[in-house]
C-alpha cells in the first residue's frame, strides 16, 4: 500500500513539473510577442512622428512659397528654405518643441543635383534606432523672373532619432 | 467497478488534455497571424507619397533648352505636336530619360515598386508611355491620377501605381 502511494506521489510530482515546464513556455511565448509588438509598436511611432513632422513642415510659413502675397500650396522656397537655418540656430528652443531629436534637409534632384540644405539637425546623443521619412517636393526659385517660379524636384528628408 | 471508474477519469484527464492543447494551437495561430496584418503606417505613407510624387513631377521645371516649361507644359507640346520647346532628344526620348533618371534616386533607392502609365487622348494618335518595374496583380497598391487639359475634348491622363 505504502509503495503504490509513493508511485502515486511520484506521479503527481511528474504531471506538476511537465505542467509547469508548459507554463514557462507559455510564459515565454507570450512575452517574446509581446516584446515583438512593442518593438513595432514604437518603429511604428517613430515613423508616424517623420510624417508628423512632414506635414508640420509644409504648413510651416517661415517655408511657404508666396508670390505677391498670394500662397503657392504644395512647393517651399528655396530662399525662405537657406534663411530658415540661420532662424533655427537663433531660436533652438522653438523648433525643438516641433521637431525634437531629427535632421531635416532638402535634397534637390531635378533638373540638378545640388548640395542638401540642411534646415534643422538635432541629433540625439546615443540614439538606439534612426528611422527615415522621405518625401517628395517642389522647392521653387522665385528670384528668376517667370510667372509661377522655376520649380525643382527635391526630396524632404526626415530622419528621426530615438 | 473499480477500474471503470478510474478508465473514466482517465479519459477525462485526456479530454483536459486534448482542450488545453487546442487552445494553446489557437492562441499561437491567432497571435502569429495577427502580427503580418496591415501596417496602417506604412499604407499612410505609400498614399502621401503617390500623392506628392506626381504633384510635385508634373509641376517641376523640365529643364529643356532657353525655357521654363513644366513636365505638364511639356506633355502638353508633345500632344499639340508644336515646335516650341527644345528639348536633347525630342519631346518623348526627353520625357523618359527624364522621369526614369527621378524615379531612380527616389522610388528605386525607397525600394517602391510602381508603374507610370499615361494615356493620351485618342486624336492626339500617340501610343501611351509606360515607366517602372511594375506592380504584381495582388501587392498592395495605392494609385494616384492627375489630368492635363488638352486642345483636344480628352485630357492627357497620368496613372501612379505604387506598391
Amino acid at each position: 500500500m505504502n509503495k503504490k502511494a509513493q508511485i502515486q506521489m511520484t506521479e503527481n510530482v511528474i504531471i506538476l513539473f511537465i505542467f509547469f515546464i508548459l507554463l514557462i513556455f507559455a510564459i515565454v511565448f507570450f512575452t517574446r510577442i509581446q516584446t515583438g509588438k512593442q518593438e513595432i509598436k514604437i518603429s511604428e511611432d517613430i515613423q508616424n512622428r517623420g510624417l508628423q513632422i512632414a506635414q508640420s513642415i509644409s504648413t510651416l510659413p517661415e517655408l511657404r512659397c508666396t508670390k505677391k502675397a498670394v500662397t503657392v500650396l504644395g512647393c517651399y522656397d528655396e530662399a525662405n528654405a537657406l534663411a530658415l537655418q540661420s532662424l533655427v540656430e537663433q531660436n533652438n528652443d522653438y523648433y525643438f518643441d516641433q521637431f525634437s531629436y531629427s535632421t531635416i534637409s532638402i535634397n534637390e534632384i531635378f533638373p540638378e543635383v545640388r548640395e542638401p540644405i540642411v534646415i534643422y539637425d538635432n541629433k540625439k546623443a546615443n540614439f538606439t534606432s534612426l528611422i527615415p521619412t522621405q518625401l517628395p517636393m517642389l522647392l521653387c526659385d522665385f528670384t528668376e523672373s517667370t510667372e509661377k517660379g522655376a520649380c525643382s524636384f527635391a526630396i524632404l528628408n526626415i530622419n528621426v532619432y530615438s | 467497478m473499480f477500474t471503470h471508474k478510474k478508465a473514466q477519469i482517465e479519459m477525462i484527464g485526456l479530454a483536459i488534455i486534448v482542450i488545453l492543447l487546442a487552445l494553446g494551437m489557437f492562441f499561437i495561430a491567432k497571435f502569429s497571424l495577427s502580427s503580418d496584418t496591415g501596417n496602417e503606417v506604412q499604407q499612410g505613407k505609400q498614399q502621401q507619397i503617390s500623392t506628392q510624387f506626381l504633384n510635385t513631377l508634373m509641376s517641376t521645371k523640365a529643364g529643356c533648352v532657353g525655357s521654363s516649361a513644366t513636365f505638364t507644359g511639356l506633355l502638353q507640346e508633345y500632344v499639340s505636336e508644336s515646335t516650341n520647346l527644345e528639348c536633347e532628344g525630342g519631346l518623348e526620348t526627353y520625357f523618359r530619360t527624364s522621369v526614369k533618371s527621378i524615379f531612380n534616386q527616389t522610388l528605386d533607392v525607397w525600394q517602391y515598386k510602381y508603374n507610370l502609365t499615361i494615356t493620351f487622348p485618342p486624336q492626339a494618335n500617340k501610343d501611351p508611355i509606360s515607366e517602372g518595374p511594375g506592380c504584381a496583380r495582388y501587392d498592395n497598391s495605392k494609385t494616384q491620377y492627375f489630368f492635363i487639359p488638352t486642345d483636344y475634348p480628352k485630357s492627357i491622363v497620368l496613372e501612379l501605381r505604387l506598391c
